[in-house]
């Protein structure tokens, strides 16, 4: 396994255990830091 | 050889990018709010890390949204361009170096960077909602000064329609990673060569303008985000 993978396969495992037990979203948005998130998205 | 990245680690998830959970209308997506820049001295592969991470949280498409200055005089500030395809003037690159065939094959087809089912279900949402959508070519380029009217006249002249710093490396790692990927760029900032010299507002007043008018593209955008998001 390359560094790299190695790397990105931590990463997930830590955002796992921050995420809800079996959490499965197949779309991302990706904004800026100071993108103002219309009010009916509930975060 | 380049492999792992030089600096990043799953704190900047915490630091710079902040993870959301998000729902709208019986949707649940994922937001990343915050960036990783190339001009703040930040790897591509770095860049590219956060990308490959969502693969492997399952995600299966991308709409990353951009700030964006343009070069096609039938544009204005405070539009919309839906980004439908690139060009690349970073000078670097997510791939380079040593492949991990896990990830992604060494030569990936860039032939649908901007992945044209999306594209045609976002510019239903567009047409529906009777917003003027300008379909662009992107042009990545480092930033982060702001270009000199040669500059502007040379990536109008190659082909490209609006240009920004942060799109490339993200839909390059999409790509590598077979997520497919679609892109808006928020317009702020015009970039018409021979009107540069002329303006003559000072970099105060241009910044002011600038967040007005990503304001309005963020207000047009917001208006329909949810339906677009539900479309792809």
């Amino acid at each position: 396994m390359t560094e790299q993978r190695k790397k990105i396969l931590e990463t997930v495992a830590y955002l796992k255990k921050l995420l809800p037990l079996n959490y499965r979203a197949k779309l991302v948005l990706i904004v800026e830091e100071n993108y103002k998130l219309p009010k009916n998205i509930k975060i | 050889m380049r492999d792992a990245p030089a600096t990043f680690d799953k704190d900047a998830f915490d630091n710079s990018l902040h993870l959301l959970l998000a729902r709208a209308e019986n949707l649940n997506f994922l937001i990343i709010k915050g960036r990783l820049h190339f001009f703040d001295g930040v790897e591509m592969r770095d860049i590219a890390h956060y990308i490959y991470c969502l693969k492997y949280l399952g995600v299966e498409k991308i709409l990353s949204v951009d700030e964006v200055g343009f070069l096609n005089p039938r544009f204005k500030c405070g539009e919309i361009a839906l980004i439908y395809d690139h060009i690349n003037l970073m000078g670097d690159n997510p791939l380079i170096g040593e492949n991990d065939n896990e990830l992604g094959i060494r030569f990936p087809d860039m032939s649908n960077a901007y992945d044209s089912g999306m594209l045609l279900k976002a510019s239903k949402v567009f047409l529906d909602n009777k917003i003027k959508l300008n379909e662009s070519v992107y042009l990545g380029i480092t930033g982060p000064e702001s270009e000199t009217e040669a500059e502007a006249r040379f990536y109008r002249e190659i082909g490209s329609d609006v240009l920004g710093y942060s799109l490339i490396p993200e839909n390059i790692t999409a790509v590598h990673a077979k997520i497919k990927f679609t892109a808006i760029g928020l317009i702020t900032r015009e970039l018409i060569a021979d009107r540069m010299k002329s303006d003559t507002r000072t970099e105060k007043v241009r910044e002011k303008e600038r967040i007005n008018n990503l304001k309005k593209a963020e207000g047009i955008l917001n208006k329909i985000l949810i339906a677009l998001l539900k479309s792809l």
